[in-house]
């Protein structure tokens, strides 16, 4: 019975590190791609026009009903027939971009439905068109309300980048991959991978949890979480 | 002259009713709209400034008709409103509340809409909560941040929506000694309320709407000492 061994994994930790940088490259990437096309299909679904919401539903219902894997290889292998070439990592952003974007759309739609009607009463009466009113009311209380689960999909995608491992895009999976085919360590170096999804996660659930709490929570919320213990204590 | 000129307007959600031909004109003065729930009050309310469109007939304010889309911005800016649920927005503090139209609808610097909104603030008797946010204030002092924000763009007439019939006694008589003392100064008001006794203390005229028309319409005084039995049971009612 052997034992563990994680020299091989110290020795290998540039490509290990270089992995992660290139999962952290495609999850900003996508983050943003999915997030830029998330804000018009949240409007577009809304919208009282047909035109406008059937392509953005036709959009959504694709991506949230077909696997992410098989979108990928649809975009790896099915983008050269069409002789558009393209190199893994960019392959990647998109086809996870355009997923991850197709359900954060649906929860900027939610963010943009809970928006109190007396606050766009208000708007109007104060003079407000129709724009200035989404721009300074709707959509800053869409976000309060749509940032939290945001950023749960933001890290369910960042853990979704392990995909991009099956269409040679050498992020953190793909580089355990072939890393444990070399040296034969794979307990250690999945285990080391583990580590190196989670100080990810973790990073930016911190960052979202810090963020929420000085742009939204401490503004309101606390004093309903204050209402509410003290109601199941009284 | 008549500030608002209300002709032959005719208000339906769907197949229901809600304003049934009504035809008036409101001065430069405080009016009170008085009736039962239901009857059509802050509806009317609501189509003056068109913040609810009308089937027939037509409301004029200061002259601009409220038919045309393009000039609802123009008449809102003449009629301030304060709502019953104060729809103060919570994503902004309370100066941010205030200044927010004056500037970017007025095109006020912020320098002197903030000079003006600490101005109303003291007025309000909130001057020390303008760092706050709506949901670290009680109701009665959102609703007076409300009554602030409205009054920050200058507007010629107040339309007030049941401003105290979310609050309890003490706030909302916070609130009313502030509109007691607006009075004073002369603003013209337009209030639904179920507050007889301020309507009685600070109008000079109620306009009594029932099953979305108007049943009375007279002097303040003539109001509260007419012999017909709707008003009688209503005021009854209320107390």
């Amino acid at each position: 019975m052997s034992s563990l061994y994680f020299g091989d994994v110290f020795k290998n930790a540039d490509v290990l590190l270089r992995g992660l940088g290139i999962t952290f490259l495609i999850s900003v990437g996508s983050l943003v791609l999915g997030l830029i096309i998330a804000l018009p299909v949240a409007f577009m679904r809304n919208s009282r026009s047909g035109l406008l919401r059937f392509p953005s539903s036709l959009y959504v219902e694709f991506f949230r009903n077909t696997p992410l894997l098989a979108q990928l290889f649809f975009f790896f292998y099915g983008l050269p027939e069409l002789g558009i070439n393209t190199n893994a990592i960019v392959v990647a952003i998109i086809a996870i971009g355009l997923n991850t974007g197709a359900y954060n759309s649906e929860v900027i739609r939610a963010g943009l439905l809970s928006v109190d009607k007396g606050l766009i009463d208000a708007s109007y009466a104060l003079g407000m068109s129709p724009l200035q009113s989404t721009v300074y009311v709707v959509l800053p209380n869409a976000f309060r309300v749509a940032f939290k689960p945001l950023s749960s999909t933001f890290i369910n995608m960042v853990l979704g980048t392990s995909t991009a491992a099956s269409v040679t895009a050498n992020e953190l999976m793909n580089s355990a991959v072939v890393l444990a085919g070399n040296v034969f360590r794979p307990f250690e170096i999945y285990s080391t991978i583990f580590v190196g999804y989670c100080l990810l996660t973790f990073t930016l659930s911190f960052i979202a949890k810090f963020a929420d709490y000085h742009l939204i929570s401490k503004h309101g919320k606390m004093k309903n979480a204050l209402k509410s213990s003290v109601g199941v204590s009284g | 002259m008549a500030v608002i000129d209300i002709k032959n307007v005719t208000k339906k959600f769907g197949d229901n009713t809600v304003l049934n031909n009504i035809t008036l004109e409101l001065n430069d003065e405080i009016s009170a709209i008085l009736g039962p729930s239901g009857s059509g009050k802050s509806t009317m309310l609501r189509c003056i400034n068109g913040l609810e469109p009308i089937q027939q007939g037509d409301i004029l304010v200061d002259g601009v008709s409220v038919k045309t889309r393009s000039n609802l911005r123009r008449i809102r800016k003449t009629c301030g409103m304060v709502f019953q649920q104060f729809n103060l927005f919570p994503n902004l503090d309370v100066i941010q509340n205030v200044t927010l139209s004056p500037i970017k609808i007025l095109g006020q610097k912020r320098a002197s809409a903030e000079k003006h909104a600490h101005s109303l603030l003291e007025k309000v008797g909130l001057l020390e909560k303008a760092r706050h946010y709506p949901a670290q204030l009680s109701g009665g002092q959102q609703q007076r941040v409300a009554i602030a924000r409205a009054l920050a763009m200058n507007p010629k007439i107040l339309l007030l929506d049941e401003v105290t019939s979310a609050l309890d006694p003490e706030m909302t008589a916070d609130v009313l000694k502030i509109l007691e003392s607006l009075a004073g100064e002369g603003t013209t008001m337009i209030m639904v309320t179920h507050e007889i006794s301020f309507a009685r203390r600070v109008s000079k005229r109620i306009l009594f709407i029932d099953q979305g028309s108007i049943a009375a319409d007279m002097p303040t005084d003539a109001f509260f000492s007419v012999d017909d039995q709707r008003i009688q049971k209503f005021l009854q009612h209320v107390g």
